[in-house]
Order: C-alpha cells, then sequence, then structure tokens
C-alpha cells in the first residue's frame, strides 16, 4: 500500500470519529445564505412583509434550533448511558457472518448484536462499522430491530443487519467494532469504539457449475466412507430430516406432500473402500505479482475452488494436500475445510510444484500462471500422462478497462474493488510477462497432452 | 435479510424509496408550483398537469439513476427529444397553434427538466436534498414576497411546507442513503418513526408559536395599524376584502397591491373615493381626467411581467405616503414638473380627494402629474363615508382627457377635440432629440420568439406609417376591428381563461391574448399595446389607477370611483408633450354603469387661518376648555412657516372639535405629551391679525390673539407616536429587535465553542468529582474506594495506561517502578477491605491518606505539572479509560466462530 494511499484510508479513519457531520455544516450553510438572502431582498425593518416574515422565520428558527437540541441532548444522554452501561459491562456485542458463520466473498451479511439495556437517540439511530486490521472499515450498519425478551416488555437486545463488502479471499481480523449514535437529523454522531479479537474469513466464490474428468492415481485404505446417493426404497429408516447443507436433490417430494415433512434419502455406502482422489493445487509464485498479487490470488483461488467442486463431481473423494500452513480457526468445523485451506493459502516461493507435487499421488494438478515455465517443465517431467494438469491464465484476471458490455454504455457498470487496478493492470509490464509466461506454457502443456490453460473469467 | 435475486432485491429498494422520497418530493413540488401560479407567474395552464410532468420528470429520473444510467446518455437523448418535439411543434399548420403549442412545450419541458434534474441530484449527489432544500424555500418565498395577503396564516402556509420537507429529508435520508439496504420490514418500522417524526415537528412549531404568541399578536395589531388585515374571517365583515386595499405599498412595488383588476374587484361595488376636480372645457363643461396610481415602466423578463421602478429615468411620479402628513400640512416635489418632460399644453389642475378606506394610506392617487399634496379634514356628517382627504395639485396635459382614453365617439364635440389632439400630436415626428437613456429605458424589450412575433405583427399593423401617434392609434385600431361577421375579434372578458389569473398578465398570457384567445381585460389590453408600442421604438409605459366616469352634471366636477373602475391603460410619449394618456380596452360595459348613484359630495372644508402644530404641555382644563400648547412651526394663511423658537400659548377650545386618528372625541381625551394639530378658522368674528411684510414671523407669533381660539384639535395618533419611540427603544437596544444574521452566527459559534470547551473541560471535571468523592467520603471503605477511583483515573492520564493486568498487578508491575506512590501497599489494604469484613486495622487510615498524598506528588514528579495539565484536555486519553472495563474484558468479546 502507497504512502498516499494508507494517509487517505487514515485520515478517513480518523473522520469518522469527528461529532460533527457534514450533515450539519450544509445545513447551517444552506440556512444562513437563505436566510442572508432573504434579509438582502425583504429586509427592509419597516417593510410589512419583513415584519410578519421576519417573525415566522423567528419561529421556524427556533422550531428547527428547538428541534436539532432535543436530538442532541437526545444522542447525549443515551450516548452517556450506553457507557456507563459499558463500563458496568451490561453490555455485550456480538458479530455474525454471513450464514452458519461463513460465506463467499463480496458483499457479506453481517450482523451486529448489543445485548443488554441500549437507548436510542430520540428517533436517532445507532450504526455500527466493523474495523479490520490496517483501520479498514466495513459499511455502516444500522441498529435498528430490537430483539424480544421473553415475559418482558423490554428489549433483550438491538440488532441491526446489512451487508459488508469483504472483496479479498481470506482471513479478516476484526479489531475494533465502531458505534455511533445519531441524533434524529444525524448532525452529530457521538463514537464509541470497542474493541474485540475476532477473525472471520470468506470462501472464494462459486463459479458456473463445471465438470473435470480425473481418477484416482492409487487406491489407499479408507477411513471415511465416500457417500454416494442410490433410490432407496421401503421403512422411514432410510430417511433423516432436512438439514441446512444438505442436498436437495435429495429430497424426497411423495414424503412432502404427504406429511409436509422435508426428508432426505440417508446415502448409502455403495463401497466404503473406494478410492479417493488427490488434488494437487500450487499456491508457488515464481514471478513477484506486486500490487496485483491480492487480486491474481482472488481469482486464482475461486478457480480452484471450482476445480476442487468440479473434480468432486466425479464421485471420488477429493483430498487436497497443501504446499503451505494455514492458520487454524478455533472451533472451526471440518465441513468445508479445504474451502478454508483454499482462502487461507496465500502466494509461496519456497514450495515449488516439482517438490509439492508427488507424482505417485496426484489424481489432478492445478498450477497458475505465476509458476514460471522452467518449474512447470520440471513438474511435467515427473508426471505421466493420465495426470492431468491445468494452469490458471492470470493475465486475464484483472478486466482491460475497455472490455464493456453494450449495456454498460447506457447504464454504469457496480463498482467492484478491482476497479482501480484495472488501469494500472493494462500498462502492468507484469501483465506481459504472464502473457508470455502463458504462452511459453501453452506450448509446453500442447507438446505433453493432457494439460491445458483455463482462463482466468471462465473455467472451460 | 433479502438475499433474493440482485434485481428483484434492486426493485423493492427503489419502491421504497419512491415511497419515501418521491412521493414526498412531488407532493412538495405541487406545493412550490400551486404557490408559484397563484402568485405572480401563471402559465395558463393546469396546476396538476404541470405537477404531473414535474413529477414524471423526477420519478423517472430517480428510478434510471437509481439503477446507474449514466447521465451523459440520458441527457443527450432528453436533448434530443426535446430537439425533435420543437421540430415537430414548429413545423404545425397555424401560426396561433405554434405559438401556443411551442410555449406550453416549453413550460412542460422546463418542469419535467427540473424533476428530472431534482431527481438526479437525489440519487447521485450525497447531500443534494439540503440544496433542493434551499431551491424549494426561495422558490416559495419569492411568491411570498410578491403577495398581497401579508398575513401571518398565509406566510406560514407557505413557509411550513417547505420547512417541513427540509426537516423530513435531512431526517430520512441518512437513513435511505445508498449503502443501506432496505426492506419491507425495515421500512414498516421506518414509517412508524415517521408519523411521530411529523408528530414531533408539528407539536414543536406549535409549542415555539406559543412562546412567540406574544410577539405574534403584536404583529397582527402592527398589521391591523397599517391597514392590512391578519385574518381573511374579519375581512368578510365589510363586504370589501380589505386585502385588495390599493394603497398597502410595501418594500418595493407589488403588483398585487396595486390594482386587483380582476374579476372580483371588478365587479366590487365598492366605493373607493370621490373627488372634486377643477378641470373644464372651455365651454364650462367638465373634463374629467384618469386618476393615476402607479406607473409600471420596466419589464422584468424573469417575471415576463411588468413592474414598478422606483427609479427609471426621468422619474415624474410624486411617491408619498399622504396618510404621514399632519392636518393641513403640505408636501410638494418639483421634479415631478421638471421630469415630466412635457412643456406643450400643460396646466396646473386643482384635485380635492375624499378616501371612503382606511386602506389608502401608503401612496398618492391624483392625476397624473401630480407633485403636491396637503391633508385637508373630512365634515363630521361625512366622516362615516370619508376617512380621511387631501388636496392635490398636477402639472396635467390640456391633451388629456378621459374621454379621449376612453369611448372617443361618445359626442361629435369630443371627436373634434380628439382629432384636434392627434393633430397636435402628429407634429412629432421621431425621438431623435429624446435622451437615449431615456428612450433605450421605454422602449427596452427582451428578444424571444413571442416578441419577435409581437414585433412582425405590430410592424404588419403599421406599415407606411411615420407619425408616432399614428402608429399608436393603429394598434388602437387593432383591437377594435371586425371579423368577417362583423363582430369585433376582441372582446372584453374578466375571465381570460386562466384559472388562476395572476391580475397583470405575463408575457405568456399576452401571447395568448394576442394570437390566441383575444379575450382579457384592461391589465391584457394595456400590456400587449404596450409590448406593441415598445416594438415599434415608441417609449410607453403600463398605468395603473381609476378610470373617471362623469355620470351627471349634478355636480360639476365631482366623481364618484368604484372598485370597479379600477383600471389599467398605456402612457405614450410625445417629446415636447409628455406622457399622453391612452386606453386600449374595447367596450367594458361594466365600466361605465356605475353599480350605485353617485352620492352627496362632502362639503369642503372651511379655510383656516392659522393651523399650529405642537405638543400639549398639560391636560386641558375641562372646566375652561383651555389647554396650554407648545409649537415650534406653523402654517399661517396656507404657507407654513418653521419656527426660530418655541411658542407657549393658552388654546381655547369651547367651541371647538375634538378628533382622534380622525374620529370625533372629547377633550378629556388628550393627554399631557400628545401631538396635536390645532387649527382656527377664517373668521370675521375672530380677531385675526393679517400677515404682515418685512416682520419676522416670530414677531407676528407674538401679535396672535391670547388665547388662541381653535375650531378643530387633531390628536395625532398615539400609535404612531408609540411606533415611533419603539424604534428608537429599538436603536437603543438592539438585543430587542430579531436576531440578524451575524448574530445568529455569533450565538451559534458560541454555543459549539462553549460545547467544545465543556466536552474538552469533561476529563477534569471528572478528576474534580473523584477528587471531592474522595475527599468526602465518611466510611473508611469508602474513602479508600473513592482514593482507588482516584488514583486509577490520575495514574491513566498521566500516560500509565492500564493493559489487561489486575488492578495490583497493575500497581506493582506499572505505577509504583514509575511514581513511588506505594500504590501496591494501598491496593493490599484497599482489596482487604473491600473483599474482607470492613475492619480498620491499625495503620490503614495512615497508609490510604499516605498514598492520597503520594500518587499526585508522584505524578506531578514523573510527569511534570504541564504535561499533567496537558494530559486532561487529552479526550482519546480519557475516552481509553472509560472504554477499558477495569475487569477482564473477556465477557465482552463477542463469539469466534
Amino acid at each position: 500500500m502507497t504512502t498516499t494511499s494508507l494517509f487517505i484510508r487514515r485520515s478517513y479513519y480518523w473522520s469518522n470519529y469527528l461529532v460533527v457531520r457534514w450533515q450539519l455544516v450544509l445545513t447551517i450553510l444552506v440556512l444562513w445564505v437563505s436566510g442572508s438572502w432573504l434579509r438582502s431582498h425583504y429586509g427592509e425593518d419597516d417593510s410589512t412583509l419583513w415584519i410578519v416574515m421576519n417573525q415566522l422565520i423567528a419561529i421556524t428558527r427556533w422550531t428547527i434550533i428547538g428541534l436539532f437540541s432535543l436530538g442532541l441532548f437526545t444522542a447525549l444522554t443515551t450516548w452517556g448511558f450506553f457507557l456507563y452501561q459499558v463500563k458496568h459491562k451490561k453490555v455485550i456485542f456480538r458479530i455474525q457472518f454471513g450464514e452458519d458463520h461463513q460465506a463467499e466473498a463480496g458483499f457479506v451479511p453481517l450482523t451486529i448484536l448489543l445485548n443488554g439495556t441500549v437507548l436510542r437517540p430520540l428517533l436517532g439511530t445507532i450504526r455500527a462499522r466493523l474495523i479490520f486490521a490496517e483501520k479498514k472499515l466495513s459499511e455502516t450498519i444500522i441498529l435498528d430491530a430490537n430483539v424480544s425478551k421473553k415475559g418482558s416488555l423490554w428489549r433483550q437486545a438491538i440488532r441491526g443487519t446489512g451487508k459488508a463488502l469483504l472483496h479479498d479471499r481470506g482471513i479478516y481480523d476484526v479489531e475494533k467494532v465502531y458505534i455511533r449514535f445519531c441524533d434524529m437529523f444525524s448532525l452529530v454522531a457521538l463514537p464509541y469504539t470497542f474493541p474485540i479479537t475476532q477473525q472471520i474469513y470468506t470462501l472464494p466464490k462459486a463459479l458456473k457449475e463445471n465438470k473435470a474428468k480425473a481418477q484416482p492415481n492409487t487406491t489407499e485404505q479408507q477411513t471415511h466412507r465416500v457417500e454416494i446417493p442410490r433410490r432407496v426404497e421401503g421403512e422411514f429408516i432410510n430417511y433423516k430430516e432436512f438439514e441446512t447443507g444438505d442436498n436437495i436433490r435429495r429430497i424426497v417430494w411423495k414424503i412432502y406432500a404427504k406429511s409436509g415433512e422435508l426428508v432426505v434419502r440417508i446415502p448409502e455406502t455403495r463401497d466404503p473402500y473406494a478410492s479417493h482422489l488427490y488434488f494437487y493445487a500450487s499456491f508457488f509464485s515464481g514471478i513477484d505479482a506486486g500490487i496485483f498479487g491480492t487480486e491474481l490470488l482472488n481469482v486464482y483461488k475461486d478457480k480452484v475452488r471450482n476445480l476442487f467442486e468440479a473434480l468432486q463431481k466425479n464421485g471420488f473423494d477429493v483430498r487436497m494436500p497443501q504446499d503451505q500452513e494455514v492458520p487454524k480457526l478455533p472451533g472451526m468445523s471440518d465441513k468445508h475445510i479445504e474451502f478454508f485451506q483454499i482462502t487461507a493459502a496465500a502466494w509461496q516461493q519456497q514450495n515449488p510444484p516439482v517438490a509439492f507435487v508427488q507424482a505417485n499421488k496426484a489424481a489432478f494438478v492445478c498450477l497458475s500462471a505465476l509458476t514460471p515455465v522452467s518449474d512447470i517443465e520440471s513438474l511435467l517431467k515427473n508426471l505421466t500422462l493420465t495426470i492431468p494438469v491445468v494452469v490458471v491464465k492470470l493475465s486475464d484476471a484483472i478486466p482491460s478497462p475497455f472490455r464493456m458490455k453494450i449495456k454498460d454504455f447506457f447504464f454504469r457498470p457496480e463498482k467492484q474493488p478491482v476497479d482501480k487496478l484495472r488501469n494500472p493492470w493494462l500498462i502492468a509490464p507484469l501483465r506481459q510477462r504472464l502473457q508470455k509466461n502463458e504462452n511459453d506454457i501453452y506450448k509446453l502443456l500442447n507438446q505433453r497432452g493432457n494439460g491445458w490453460v483455463v482462463k482466468a473469467i471462465d473455467l472451460t | 435479510m433479502m438475499i433474493s435475486s440482485p434485481i428483484r432485491n434492486r426493485i423493492t429498494q427503489l419502491l421504497i424509496r419512491w415511497v419515501f422520497v418521491i412521493v414526498p418530493t412531488a407532493v412538495i413540488g405541487y406545493i412550490t408550483l400551486v404557490y408559484v401560479n397563484s402568485s405572480y407567474t401563471s402559465f395558463s395552464s393546469n396546476v396538476s398537469t404541470q405537477a404531473v410532468y414535474f413529477s414524471t420528470g423526477l420519478i423517472l429520473s430517480y428510478s434510471l439513476y437509481f439503477f446507474r444510467a449514466r447521465w451523459i446518455f440520458t441527457f443527450l437523448l432528453l436533448w434530443l427529444v426535446y430537439w425533435i418535439t420543437g421540430k415537430i411543434i414548429v413545423k404545425l399548420p397555424g401560426e396561433f397553434d405554434v405559438f401556443y403549442a411551442s410555449a406550453m412545450f416549453q413550460l412542460y419541458s422546463v418542469l419535467f427538466l427540473f424533476g428530472w434534474v431534482c431527481g438526479f441530484l437525489l440519487v447521485r449527489m450525497r447531500y443534494s436534498y439540503i440544496i433542493l432544500f434551499g431551491i424549494l424555500a426561495v422558490a416559495t418565498l419569492i411568491p411570498v414576497s410578491n403577495t398581497i395577503d401579508v398575513s401571518l396564516r398565509y406566510i406560514l402556509l407557505h413557509l411550513v411546507p417547505v420547512f417541513v420537507y427540509g426537516l423530513y429529508m435531512l431526517f430520512v435520508s441518512p437513513i435511505l442513503s445508498e449503502d443501506v439496504e432496505m426492506d419491507l420490514m425495515k421500512s414498516g418500522r421506518l414509517f412508524l418513526r415517521f408519523v411521530i417524526f411529523f408528530i414531533l415537528v408539528m407539536l414543536a412549531f406549535i409549542l415555539v408559536e406559543k412562546i412567540f404568541k406574544d410577539n405574534l399578536r403584536a404583529v397582527e395589531k402592527e398589521l391591523m395599524a397599517r391597514g392590512v388585515k391578519p385574518d381573511d374571517k374579519e375581512g368578510d365583515k365589510e363586504g370589501y376584502d380589505q386585502r385588495y386595499g390599493l394603497m398597502d405599498k410595501d418594500d418595493g412595488f407589488r403588483l398585487k397591491d396595486t390594482m386587483k383588476m380582476n374579476s372580483r374587484m371588478s365587479q366590487s361595488d365598492a366605493l373607493m373615493f370621490c373627488s372634486k376636480l377643477d378641470n373644464y372645457f372651455p365651454d364650462g363643461t367638465p373634463k374629467p381626467l384618469y386618476f393615476v396610481y402607479h406607473y409600471l415602466t420596466k419589464y422584468d423578463p424573469i417575471k415576463e411581467t411588468f413592474i414598478r421602478d422606483v427609479s427609471p429615468p426621468y422619474f415624474d411620479e410624486f411617491d408619498f405616503d399622504p396618510s404621514t402628513l399632519p392636518m393641513y400640512h403640505a408636501k410638494s416635489d418639483s421634479s415631478v414638473i421638471r421630469n415630466s418632460l412635457g412643456r406643450k399644453k400643460r396646466i396646473v389642475v386643482n384635485a380635492e380627494i375624499y378616501l371612503s378606506s382606511s386602506n389608502w394610506k401608503h401612496a398618492l392617487l391624483g392625476p397624473g402629474g401630480t407633485f403636491y399634496c396637503q391633508a385637508i379634514p373630512v365634515e363630521k356628517e361625512f366622516q362615516k363615508q370619508f376617512k380621511s382627504a387631501y388636496k392635490v395639485k398636477s402639472y396635467s396635459s390640456e391633451l388629456n382627457n378621459a374621454y379621449f382614453v376612453y369611448n372617443p365617439s361618445a359626442s361629435p364635440q369630443l371627436a373634434i377635440y380628439q382629432e384636434e389632439r392627434h393633430q397636435e400630436l402628429r407634429t412629432v415626428n421621431d425621438y431623435n432629440k429624446v435622451d437615449p437613456a431615456f428612450y433605450s429605458y421605454y422602449t427596452g424589450l427582451p428578444k424571444g420568439i413571442l416578441y419577435d412575433s409581437i414585433t412582425r405583427l405590430s410592424q404588419s399593423l403599421t406599415q407606411g406609417m411615420i407619425q408616432p401617434v399614428d402608429k399608436v392609434l393603429a394598434v388602437q385600431n387593432f383591437f377594435l376591428q371586425r371579423g368577417e361577421d362583423g363582430k369585433r375579434i376582441f372582446r372584453y372578458t374578466l375571465k381570460p381563461g386562466s384559472m388562476l389569473d395572476p391580475n397583470i398578465p405575463n408575457a405568456s398570457m399576452l401571447g395568448n391574448f394576442l394570437f390566441k384567445t383575444h379575450a382579457g381585460y384592461c391589465t391584457y389590453y394595456a400590456g400587449a399595446s404596450l409590448l406593441m408600442l415598445r416594438s415599434l421604438g415608441i417609449p410607453a409605459r403600463f398605468t395603473t389607477g381609476f378610470a373617471t366616469v362623469n355620470r351627471s352634471d349634478k355636480n360639476k366636477g365631482w366623481y364618484w370611483f368604484y372598485a370597479s373602475q379600477a383600471h389599467a391603460w398605456t402612457q405614450v410619449y410625445f417629446p415636447g408633450y409628455g406622457w399622453m394618456d391612452f386606453d386600449m380596452t374595447i367596450g367594458n360595459e361594466g365600466q361605465q354603469e356605475a353599480p350605485k348613484p353617485d352620492g352627496t359630495p362632502p362639503l369642503p372644508p372651511p379655510q383656516p387661518w392659522l393651523v399650529v402644530n405642537g405638543i400639549a404641555e398639560s391636560g386641558p382644563d375641562l372646566k375652561t376648555k383651555r389647554l396650554v400648547v407648545t409649537f415650534k412651526d406653523i402654517i399661517y394663511f396656507n404657507d407654513a412657516y418653521p419656527l426660530n423658537k418655541s411658542f407657549t400659548r393658552t388654546v381655547d377650545a369651547s367651541v371647538c372639535r375634538i378628533l382622534y386618528d380622525k374620529k370625533d372625541t372629547t377633550l378629556s381625551c388628550i393627554i399631557p405629551g400628545d401631538s396635536l394639530v390645532v387649527v382656527s378658522y377664517l373668521d370675521e368674528a375672530k380677531k385675526i391679525p393679517a400677515p404682515r411684510r418685512g416682520v419676522t414671523i416670530e414677531t407676528q407669533v407674538e401679535g396672535f390673539p391670547k388665547p388662541i381660539i381653535a375650531d378643530e384639535i387633531h390628536i395625532k395618533s398615539r400609535e404612531i407616536d408609540k411606533k415611533k419611540d419603539d424604534s428608537k427603544k429599538n436603536q437603543l437596544k438592539p438585543e430587542e429587535k430579531g436576531m440578524s444574521w451575524q448574530e445568529i452566527l455569533l450565538f451559534a459559534g458560541k454555543s459549539l465553542g462553549s460545547l467544545i470547551v465543556f466536552i474538552f473541560l469533561l476529563p477534569l471535571l471528572y478528576l474534580l468529582y473523584l477528587m471531592l468523592r474522595a475527599k468526602l467520603a465518611n466510611r473508611p471503605t469508602a474513602k479508600a474506594d473513592g482514593v482507588y477511583r482516584e488514583a486509577l483515573y490520575r495514574f491513566h492520564m498521566a500516560g500509565l495506561e492500564r493493559g489487561g493486568e489486575t488492578p495490583l498487578e497493575y500497581a506493582q508491575i506499572k505505577a509504583d517502578p514509575v511514581f513511588h506512590a506505594s500504590f501496591a501497599e494501598f491496593m493490599k489494604v484497599y482489596l482487604r477491605l473491600k473483599y474482607g469484613n470492613g475492619a480498620m486495622l491499625a495503620g490503614d487510615q495512615e497508609t490510604i491518606l499516605q498514598f492520597a498524598r503520594a500518587m499526585g506528588k508522584g505524578i506531578r514528579t514523573k510527569t511534570g505539572i504541564f504535561r499533567m495539565a496537558i494530559n486532561y484536555f487529552n479526550l482519546m486519553l480519557a475516552s481509553r479509560y472509560f472504554m477499558k472495563p477495569e475487569g477482564t474484558e473477556s465477557e465482552n468479546q463477542t463469539q469466534s466462530i
């Protein structure tokens, strides 16, 4: 991150602590201009019109001042009460991301909850933002919902839901929760930051469904079962209640029609000792990606996830060895461990593919275009021809600024975090270097066969 | 949480914003249009239709830009549609239809575009609603400024909606900003909040109104004193709505204040005034003149109408309020004669004017060229009918005559007179010797399609004519022309077609009148002819006043003026002759017929020999009916004299009329200090000293009879005096007046400054609170607790912030090594007292007191007094103390995923 952008981000961050908002400044300015205009045009002391207008303007002025003061007063008192409650540990913060604590990168559903007696300013709002590492701020969430308490008229908590833009696939360190008490006209915002230690992660994005054919390279004894659905008839013992995460294609609609209950068939193990499949995805980067590294990594992670899911469609249990150590988050379930491994991975220079990929196990190999052609050449020498090799092109990972659809001429496309990289990427030497590397890889894979270079945008 | 398809979600967001943003904006747009239309600009179309165009532009633009349409593309598209439609309209058959259609198209496209820009700003600009509020406020206040209805209710009705809208948008916009996603549940809650918000705003207005009740009453009284009815209900009592008072002039000139010549006024049979006009033909028959109120000389291209300019070149209007004249006092303005620019065929005409309404007090009414005014009393028996009176002298043209300008062919003799007049004026061939500034001012017209059409029309009518008067007559004849069926093309109507008739028509309406409807009343004819004459290079001005009608010869020279005679006509300038009246209005039958027969003329006031303007030195002696008056100026045989010194004289009021505010009262009403006008009539029975030449007026005053026998004593309105006093007081105590913007700014600045200072003082105040708490604690445990809290806070503010350690650890590891204050020792005592049985051991008290003394010393030694003091203004440092709970922080942490 450059010094300027760091300065801008920090300035923006600290500006949030300003109590007086732009709205107040502009309102005072407009009222002042209107008042001056009126006085200059009609402000003759002896004018009948001015006598009346002056009086009514005074009424309006004091009404506005009264309302503003009321808003300010309630904001101050509720803020003070909140500080008191926090000091006496009567308020608990809770944050929830996505659904079931996980979400794909992009706009992630976010829920912030303040448990305890928290008063809102009269017709005002309590707003919250998350502060991540490097003083990044999430989008604002207005805590406008009440969580009712059983047997009580008073609420148990206040809650706000919204979406936070978490574009990068990876782990986010939440450092603070930033709360603001705003008066009814949002003229002032009384801040409070609460330190918090929490890590969250976003998954790579799911792309359109694909299928990649692969066969296990070797057979090992399994300790877990590979679940393959088959048609089952008979008693209810073969069914279980539908849960989140179950494949909806297994829902037995006949039973739903009869009883109204959603149940799924319990898949039976066809072969408890079926073979699994090793999918080697290398995050080796022999070429320094510089400021583009994060975005290229995002794209590559999406491809790896997509490939992983495509391989799963072959019916095998897909295993994914890691070329680097990734942190483990407490309380994380094993359900999506591979996805987490993908999302937590970073570009690495220590473990080249030739060292990482075990030729006797590998069933499918995925590399990025940041891998120098020489390294791929060395790897291919060790691999048999039956093992497919996919290299993800990255030179087209960041779209050109000239790439527009016809619709974009009339409607602005939604702003994406990657937009700011589009121009620099167009003229970046890295892009040309990558294109050359990809051409070389393409030739190499053509010579070998059973390998292909895939586009960053559409996996074919 | 709505995680349905993005487009569906986006549409939901849009619909919610339609309800909360678009609908209120459309409503306020409609209200503003109603005000704008009803006040001074009429577009000859329905307000609802205008609002529909505005709202359509608003909603379309808001929706398009909400879906991120590119503004360049959309504005280009708009321009293209505008251009193509404009071209199509021009191709329409018929010149009149083209004009009408293009006028409508221009109006609606402007409204549509305004709505479009509003929608664009609301979506794209974050704080645009504040700017929009400013624009709407101005758009509402401009019509308010043009109102004749200067009443609290009227202006409040105009101001409140726009301010409520401003507050509403301030309230709603941050909630509905682009990055906040709404759903139906949220919007339901939002709706509830809106309801509460509106109730709160209304309550606030009502409360403030109650607080300002006295001020409002004072304003109402002031309005009543000025002749403005603050409440419409009261206006109904007298039949004639006094809002239409023609002399109710405020700052600058308001057309409606002058002439309300629409249907309501014209059909009113209220007597406005009567006048004795000493102007006769050589054969002794009365020669009536139109009575002028104001000249509208300037054409305002923004309002597209005629307005009064108080400083045009050669301003020949006596701009004076006759109600300010003390009785029998006079005022003249010779600049009127000088600026009339007429030397030929000029005479001085005398007139007496008796006003029937008390509204007539802010401007002068008289024949054109009035330069002198003297206040005269109204005889007692006529006081019910006439409220006030004055004499005027006018420098009038012999060539002007009410018969000439209106209904010229009433008799053959008049036709001859008129022809003579035209012949006289035919000696004027051009305007070459006229002051260019004067000429360009009175022939000024803006450019545009409408004005070009009018110019073409005028030129076609006057082809081949050279003399200006012939051109004027050609224009006059244009309105009199008849169609193939023998009927007149132009007709007189009080309902010219517009629902919201603005009284003085604007250019669009005049265009309609000339080219399409051919129907209107006097202002239409005057306005249209003015545009035509100016387009021909003939200086002309719009004149408002009263048409004079001689209904009977019973009382020669007396004319009665009813509301229906309120009139507008054109004055044309002829070098050497000055301004000549020309009335272009065709057959208004109603104007010829009086709604009532003329009444009995009031008796002329007796001639006074002496008028004394003085102060009552004492209350009157009711037995002798005498009082003492001090005076410093007099009118002696109709000549005003200021005196070098004050004179005090006894006044005999035994056979005297006493009047207060022009109404009869009794002598006992006079109190010391009252301003009085003492009048003594010419009477042979009195020993009246004749004026002596070569003797100073002071010497002559010495010779006045003692006591002075008064015939009338006028007590000046105490309200006027009071007002003067008040204004003096106001000058002395400016703080009692309404706050100026500078004062508001200063006040706001001071308040903000005080708030900031208070916030910065909070850490210090908290320290004082803790110290007091520790000092005042009686029980040992409370004392220890107080000292403990004070110590934690002071150490923190000294820069030694506590991390995750316990207080004892903090004392041992952090505080003591730095401050050497035996904090750990104190902590042991404190913890034992707090968690033990609370019993004090020997030495505990000493330990506590010792620590209380040592901590301050330790901090001062370590950080220095200056640094220590500075730290107490560090809000961030202080806030960190409150943000970090004293115990462990785990309880407040959120769950991990």
